[in-house]
């Protein structure tokens, strides 16, 4: 199926929760793909699905709950749908492994650094302890951890924010992953941090020939480090495109009322663009095309307000999913 | 006094004691807020930028007499806030006013909006009865929700509306001055922006006077006139917004600004800083241990906050 470049090819990926008050569609015939060493941005608000998708990616929808209701996720040449609990326990971690926005929570305070990225490599490789042992301490001087031998028997609370995650990133590395899910890696950092996080994961990719899935909010972010993006709104992909190609001609009137909504630095603008109205949520999405309560164009427009537009190719590897976009087949 | 200063802050400390042992003995002190001065013209908007631990909120909260402060002096209208005793504060607690920024922590569960917004209308005796009513309806129209909310709970918003229902509920009381502590980080992007036209139009009809505090500087240099940045508990420089970000003196606000991922597809390498912001300031120039251009004098001697251009101050030897 896959052709030699990608690593991780999703085909129609829809992820539902049951819950008292209905079935929540979470995320809705999503489909991307990402080749080799790439980066490609999920970008979106709350509630768009992002996180949802990523954690479908590594079969960690809670069950029930949530369940993958259709759809493929190929990595490489296998669709990891159909894996058992044990082959997936050969793939997470391993050869896909994430890293969480939290860098606060998502260690264990109870253990130390060291113990917590030795047990990463203990689970995948035959190694002892004292092997795995020195991989970690190399792995924390690769993350520009400094005096990385010191850190290893320290406990997570005396580290800053900056610091754990960099320690995530050394655990989610420790494997040579061929593809690591970054879920807003820097949301919860300050910009300077930011900077210096973003810089050794772009280091690390070249370094590793990595494949990289970004999950963020931050179009800074996306314009960057990513090479291809895909908009997420109310569990669909709206647009998707490359980096280049979204900044410049923005398709969708999503992507369009989102950059336009930045405050840009050095202008002194009087006022902001905004988008109108309140993100959906999942529970009770509108009709027809899912932004048109919030759309320019959409909101008078019958058929906007009653069929919901697919994506599709509106010019050479541009993708959109709205019935005004220029080139798009009606 | 200058008369059309609304507040002004005079060599600002908050410390808090470090206490070790059996008995608690103090050991040292967490300088948060460590000798800041700064003034806000009526009507104006001082932002106050940051990275986390600068002490931003911290000094906020002094300000607002929530933090007892452990020396200067806080003017508001021309008058020393600080020695005033519990039972006077309420006469100030009017006019000063904070939007807070998590939407979800900061608005009662079990109270309904018309609840939330009435409470300081009720404490400070502004209106009751049929009176009171009206005015929760038309603050919630003010800040772009309908009167038909008044009987709603806040869990039936969203968080950029809760957002709303907190800034209708800190212009009840019709204050002078609203504190704003990062009230848009916690929204989304197309919210943000909402949000922030909102407290402009506000600030006009009402002639509001704000202290803007963020860590995000391009939504600072959207809403401030006057610009300020923390560090370690010392502002390092203060400018207006405009001349801040054309001409930063201070090699920490060059770093703040080259770090902002711009939304334009084209990679830059950010600047190669690999520390941290520490836990204890150096002995000299808060900045010293991370500045690229600090020698052994910046780190033994404290910088003063001197004006290098009208109206520009920046805290370096070097600039």
């Amino acid at each position: 199926m896959t052709e030699n470049g990608k690593i991780l090819s999703i085909q129609n990926l829809s992820t539902f929760f049951d819950t008292e008050l209905g079935v929540a569609k979470a995320v809705q015939d999503v489909s991307f793909e990402i080749e080799k060493g790439k980066t490609l941005a999920l970008v979106g608000e709350s509630g768009c699905g992002k996180s949802v998708t990523a954690l479908s990616i590594m079969r960690l929808i809670p069950t029930p709950p949530g369940r993958i209701e259709s759809g493929k996720i190929f990595y490489r040449e296998h669709n990891i749908l159909e894996f058992s609990e044990k082959q997936m326990r050969g793939i997470r971690g391993n050869k896909i492994a994430m890293i969480f926005q939290e860098p606060m929570t998502s260690l264990n305070p109870v253990y130390t650094i060291g113990d917590q990225i030795v047990e990463a490599i203990t689970l995948h490789q035959k190694k002892t302890y004292e092997q795995a042992w020195s991989m970690a301490q190399e792995m924390l001087d690769k993350v520009r951890i400094p005096d990385p031998a010191r850190r290893m028997s320290e406990y997570p609370h005396l580290l800053s924010g900056g610091m754990r995650q960099r320690v995530m990133i050394a655990m989610a590395i420790s494997c040579k992953p061929s593809l690591l899910i970054a879920d807003e890696p820097t949301t919860a950092l300050d910009v300077t941090i930011q900077a210096q996080i973003l810089d050794l994961l772009d280091e690390l990719q070249q370094s590793e020939n990595m494949s990289i899935l970004l999950i963020t909010h931050d179009l800074g972010v996306v314009a960057q480090r990513a090479d291809d993006v895909a908009v997420m709104y109310a569990s669909k992909i709206a647009e998707k495109c490359s980096c280049k190609e979204l900044f410049k001609n923005p398709l969708h009137p999503y992507t369009q009322g989102l950059l336009h909504s930045l405050p840009q630095l050095g202008t002194r603008q009087k006022r902001l663009n905004t988008i109108a109205g309140n993100v959906p949520e999942p529970l009770n999405f509108p009709s027809g095309c899912k932004f048109h309560t919030r759309c320019p164009i959409g909101c008078n427009d019958k058929r906007c307000q009653t069929a919901e537009p697919e994506l599709k190719e509106v010019s050479k590897d541009h993708f959109a999913a709205c019935w005004y976009a220029p080139g798009y087949e009606k | 006094m200058n008369n059309n200063i609304l507040l002004k802050v005079e060599n600002l400390k908050t410390w808090f004691p470090i206490k070790k042992g059996l008995l608690r003995k103090i050991i040292g002190h967490v300088k948060a807020v460590d000798d800041i001065s700064f003034q806000i013209p009526h009507g104006s908007t001082f932002g106050l930028v940051g990275e986390s631990g600068s002490g931003k909120t911290t000094a906020a909260r002094t300000i607002a007499r929530l933090i007892h402060a452990t020396g200067g002096k806080v003017y508001f209208n021309g008058e020393n806030i600080l020695p005033l005793h519990q039972s006077e504060l309420r006469r100030i607690r009017k006019d000063i006013s904070i939007v807070f920024q998590d939407p979800y922590s900061s608005l009662n569960p079990r109270m309904t909006v018309g609840s939330i917004i009435a409470e300081p209308l009720r404490i400070h005796k502004i209106a009751k009865g049929s009176e009171l009513i009206d005015r929760i309806a038309t603050l919630l129209q003010k800040v772009g929700l309908s009167a038909a909310h008044i009987n709603r709970y806040p869990h039936e918003f969203s968080g950029g509306q809760r957002q709303r229902i907190g800034i209708a509920r800190a212009l009840a009381v019709e204050p002078k001055l609203v504190i704003c502590d990062e009230p848009v980080s916690a929204l989304d992007v197309s919210i943000q922006s909402q949000i922030l036209n909102l407290l402009k139009d506000l600030q006009e009809q009402f002639r509001l006077t704000y202290l803007f505090i963020a860590h995000d500087l391009s939504v600072v240099e959207f809403i401030s006139d006057i610009v300020a940045v923390m560090y370690l508990g010392k502002i390092v420089e203060i400018a207006p917004a405009v001349e801040l970000y054309e001409k930063p003196l201070h090699p920490y606000t060059k770093l703040l600004l080259s770090a902002i991922p711009l939304p334009v597809p084209e990679r830059k390498k950010s600047t190669a800083f690999v520390s941290e912001i520490g836990q204890e300031a150096p002995a000299g120039c808060p900045f010293s241990g991370r500045c690229p251009i600090a020698d052994g004098f910046c780190c033994r001697e404290i910088p003063p906050l001197e004006e290098k251009a009208p109206g520009h101050f920046a805290a370096c030897f070097k600039t």
